[in-house]
């Protein structure tokens, strides 16, 4: 199926991508782990308050509130206790949209920085109707002096709105002849990671055709400092068939190098060196419980992404919430 | 290895195709902008060597195929290939006189005959099982009683070769050709072959080129075409061409002269010729010597021999030589009449009493100057009857040898002695007319006199023909080098006169611009000769001219062979001499104790003098002498495979024969062509290229 995502990022959604958002809605977008937010939401928060959902009882201190002491257990144990409940927040959603160059790749159909778009188009949008506040963050090669954070966390309309003009003015770096599309990524998470940020989600758009060691780095990081971690991975089907037929000049989006090769005796050695790759790949973000999941640009979304969110709030009860 | 058509493999240059497209495709690739770089890189450092591999496997399998088809389509040759599957086989096998030439060394000599029969028992043996042959005794002609013309089982083919014989003809390729190809269009097994065992020369070749070129057009396409090229060139050989003797007439127990023609068409000087004439059973003898004969020259050889007997005889002529290959074509025998006086009957209109107003006067001096009367001690014995027509009576022609008519207006001939004339003429005897004109006699039944009529008609009324170009000239006067002309030298003679030609006859004397002066026309059973040595005196100046007694002396002769009609006669045709007697358990016995029935005239494949048996004792003065066509020695040596192939086509596969003793026979396997065996190879590589291509990822 093909995706417009220039449609409806300009403000007309398409009736497909309008329906993604309302089944991401209804699925919610939840952070599994534990977040720290600067309003009352539906989201656990690490603080203990006095609201619904009860979280342990403990020995009565004095300065105490009284009306929290549980009079049936001290009916029962003439001991003074405490009932406490479990604080709900909101979350930030950072986003990390990779546009180097690599993302440019397009096949014949929706471009991998396209498809990245739409994706944050659909956690800005789902976010935001929780109340959830969400975050821009921009790996470029084009300009490395630039902070990644190009549009910083806001949970008012004005702030949604202003997320995705600017979301839907990206564009995937040109072939550039530098080098500084083959770390930026790292760059921007690396930033990210470094940042003092309340705990929310971070969710990285990208194909990751990075040193995966540059990039496992900073998300280790990001999740240490307890931030859920959600890496969207966008290829083509090509980059993992490689099906292309007679002589062929493969031609770098991201260097000067050209390649002439005739796929047919590469692919068997090709697909094995991606397989290898995706199994490390998803081998070091389980490592770090990091949410994994494999989006083709060439293929409709729905199916991973309603996936990965449905996934997600099974093991969001399953574990009855952060 | 040889092949049938190497220009084919020019075809192997294609194998620069597959290069020239490999790099064709490799200067126009799809240009992909990609991102995966890092692995595409990574794929093709591990992968470089296989593909390389594959490229140059696969590079080479290209080429083998397309130089591999080039070579199929060359139709290679060779002798290690069996032949497959049963075979419709026709054989031709040549019995022409050639095929008696010897071979070899002197250990191990054998005839190319010999030769020929051996390897063909030798291929009827190597066909595959369930074949079928049969052969075709040929020489100029399709020798259908010395085979049988049904498709045998080989074995049983084999067994029938004691039956061919070697004959004395010349070799013509054509007829048998076409059997062959009827044969060939009549077989029932899918795989045909026609193998000609011959030593056939250059001239044979041409003489049949273009109608062997057509019949070849009408065999199936998978018939195969071989050339058993027998025997090894000829460089020394002599020929006896032809024996005459010098007068024309021959006398018994007188030494006469006589002129044998021999030549060598060889291509090295013969050295220490001996030739000898003398009667059949060898006795008187006489011999000549010939220091050397050059390539090509042919000479007269003059000896003088004697017959002791009259009557119908045969002479046989000898010229031998250290070395001959073809001893039979130094042989030749011929039958001449010796005779005790020579009877002629002279007839004029002219008074004998003024003797120079007719050529009679001058035919009689002609005829004595040539008997060698006049000469002291040299009186041949020629008797002269003179008379007018008036004085012509029935009877007059008994005893007598030869008619001159001279000067005779044909309706003025007692009917009743023109009625004998003919019909002596009918029984073979010759009579001249010359210089008279006039309507046929009203009496005439034959239409003899009706024939002298209209040539003498036509004398004034033939327009006089010229030749301009040089090739029609001699061709013109072609026959002043054969007997009897060649007696007289050049002529002279320059006085034009115009003859017709028409109807058979034949040329006896021209005027040096290509004008015929005598010629002859058959009538009948028997020939009456009509000559025309001028009509009156202004025109008659023949006889006055120094050809004159050699021209009586060509005319003598010429009246001598046919009176001897069917005594000598070529190979091949029908031995039918003169001979009223009948008798019953007739038989010919000819050279080499062969014989033929005598019931109707029979075929005569062998030269050499035969005699008329009866009851197994000879009959008197039946005898005839055969010889073989001098064509056929003169075209000894096989035709070089190229020029066969040039004039033929290349479609004929040429294998040598070889010598019994020879290499050739040690494998004992038929040469096979080995396109069929690399067509198969062909595909399998196509096969394999296929597999190459996709495993390289490369179709094209």
């Amino acid at each position: 199926m093909q995706v417009r995502a220039e449609t409806f990022l300009n403000g007309t959604l398409s009736p497909v991508a309008a329906e993604l958002i309302e089944r991401s809605r209804i699925l919610g977008l939840r952070a599994l782990t534990l977040v720290d937010g600067i309003r009352v939401g539906d989201q656990a928060s690490p603080r203990r308050g006095f609201s619904v959902e009860f979280a342990q009882h403990r020995e009565y201190v004095p300065g105490d509130d009284l009306r929290h002491l549980d009079w049936r257990a001290y009916a029962r144990s003439e001991r003074l206790i405490i009932k406490e409940y479990r604080q709900e927040t909101n979350f930030t959603a950072h986003m990390v949209t990779d546009m180097t160059g690599s993302m440019s790749y397009s096949g014949s159909s929706l471009a991998k920085s396209s498809m990245a778009k739409l994706l944050g188009l659909v956690t800005a949008r789902v976010a935001s109707s929780q109340g959830d506040a969400t975050a821009l963050w921009l790996a470029s090669g084009a300009n490395p002096s630039q902070d990644p954070c190009i549009v910083p966390a806001g949970s008012r309309a004005g702030s949604l709105l202003s997320l995705l003009t600017r979301l839907g003015s990206l564009d995937a770096d040109p072939p550039t002849e530098t080098a500084h599309s083959k770390s930026a990524l790292g760059l921007a998470l690396g930033s990210l990671a470094s940042r003092s940020l309340r705990r929310g989600m971070v969710v990285v758009f990208s194909d990751l055709l990075e040193d995966w060691d540059g990039l496992i780095g900073p998300m280790r990081q990001i999740r240490a400092k307890g931030h859920d971690l959600i890496v969207v991975h966008i290829v083509h089907s090509d980059e993992l068939e490689l099906p292309f037929k007679g002589e062929v000049r493969f031609d770098d989006l991201e260097s000067p190098i050209k390649v002439l090769a005739r796929p047919h005796q590469l692919r068997d050695r090709y697909r094995k060196e991606i397989a290898t790759w995706r199994n490390r790949i998803e081998g070091d973000l389980t490592a770090i419980r990091a949410d994994y999941t494999l989006v083709r640009a060439d293929l409709d979304p729905s199916e991973s992404w309603l996936d990965l969110m449905a996934h997600r709030m099974v093991r969001r009860k399953t574990s009855g919430g952060a | 290895m040889g092949f049938l058509a190497p220009l084919m493999l020019l075809g192997a240059l294609a194998a620069a195709i597959p290069v020239a497209l490999h790099l064709i495709h490799r200067s126009r690739p799809t240009v992909v902008p990609w991102a995966a770089m890092e692995f595409l890189l990574k794929s093709i450092k591990e992968t470089q060597a296989a593909s390389r591999l594959r490229d140059l496997l696969l590079l080479l399998c290209r080429i083998a195929v397309l130089v591999l088809a080039a070579l199929a389509l060359a139709r290679p040759t060779a002798s290690f290939v069996p032949p497959t599957g049963p075979v419709e086989a026709v054989f031709l096998v040549d019995l022409s006189r050639s095929m008696s030439t010897m071979e070899g060394s002197d250990a191990s000599k054998s005839t190319r005959l010999d030769i020929a029969r051996a390897r063909l028992a030798k291929m009827l043996d190597s066909l595959p099982v369930g074949s079928r042959a049969s052969v075709i005794p040929f020489t100029d002609r399709v020798l259908a009683g010395m085979a049988d013309p049904l498709v045998r089982d080989p074995a049983a083919v084999r067994d029938g070769l004691s039956r061919l014989v070697q004959t004395d003809l010349p070799t013509r390729l054509g007829p048998a050709w076409e059997e062959a190809v009827s044969r060939i269009r009549l077989a029932t097994l899918p795989q045909t072959q026609i193998h000609l065992i011959s030593d056939a020369g250059a001239g044979a070749w041409r003489e049949a080129g273009e109608s062997l070129r057509e019949m070849q057009q009408r065999l199936p396409g998978s018939t195969r075409i071989q050339w058993i090229r027998v025997g090894t060139p000829v460089t020394s050989h002599v020929q006896i061409l032809d024996a005459q003797p010098t007068g024309g007439l021959v006398f018994a127990g007188k030494r006469q002269g006589w002129r044998v023609r021999i030549k060598n068409p060889a291509s090295e000087p013969v050295r220490g010729i001996q030739v000898a004439l003398g009667d059949i059973r060898g006795e008187n003898a006489e011999e000549a010597p010939l220091a050397e004969l050059a390539p090509g020259e042919e000479r007269v050889v003059s000896i003088e021999a004697m017959l002791e007997k009259p009557g119908p005889q045969a002479v046989e002529i000898v010229a031998t030589f250290p070395g001959s290959r073809l001893a039979a074509d130094g042989k030749s025998t011929r039958v001449v009449t010796a005779r005790d006086r020579y009877r002629v009957l002279m007839v004029e209109e002219t008074s004998l009493a003024d003797p120079t107003r007719g050529n009679g006067f001058f035919l009689a001096h002609a005829l004595r100057s040539l008997a060698g009367e006049g000469i002291p001690g040299e009186d041949r014995g020629v008797v002269v009857e003179s008379r007018t027509p008036l004085q012509l009576t029935t009877g007059l022609l008994a005893g007598i040898d030869t008619v001159y008519l001279c000067g005779v207006n044909p309706t003025s001939l007692p009917i009743s002695f023109v009625r004998e004339l003919e019909a002596w003429c009918s029984n073979g005897q010759v009579a001249f007319l010359m210089g008279a004109a006039g309507p046929a006699p009203s009496g005439s039944t034959t239409g003899l006199m009706g024939a002298f009529a209209r040539m003498q008609k036509s004398m004034g009324n033939v327009p006089r023909e010229s030749h301009p170009d040089p090739a029609s000239a001699k061709a013109w006067f072609e026959p002043f080098s054969r007997p009897p002309l060649d007696r007289l030298g050049r002529v002279v003679i320059t006085k034009a006169m115009s003859l017709d030609e028409s109807n058979g006859s034949s040329t006896l004397l021209r005027f040096t611009g290509g004008k015929a002066l005598v010629t002859t026309i058959g009538q009948g059973l028997g020939e009456f000769d009509i000559g025309a040595i001028g009509l009156d005196t202004a025109d008659g100046d023949l006889p006055l001219g120094p050809v004159f007694v050699p021209f009586v002396g060509a005319m003598v002769g010429h009246a001598e062979e046919h009176q001897s009609l069917g005594r000598n006669l070529l190979a091949g045709e029908l031995l039918s001499i003169r001979d009223n007697s009948e008798g019953k358990n007739r038989l010919w016995r000819g050279p080499g104790d062969l014989t033929l029935p005598a019931s109707t005239p029979p075929q005569v494949l062998q030269a050499g003098t035969w005699h008329l048996e009866e009851g197994g004792v000879p009959v008197p003065h039946a005898v005839a002498a055969v010889t073989a066509d001098p064509s056929e020695g003169a075209d000894l040596n096989p035709a070089p495979p190229e020029l066969v192939q040039e004039i033929v086509g290349s479609r004929i596969q040429v294998t040598e024969a070889g010598s019994l003793a020879g290499e050739v026979f040690r494998d004992g396997i038929d040469p096979g062509e080995m396109a069929g065996w690399i067509l198969p190879g062909v595909l399998a590589l196509l096969l394999l290229e296929g597999f190459v291509a996709w495993w390289a990822g490369r179709p094209l």
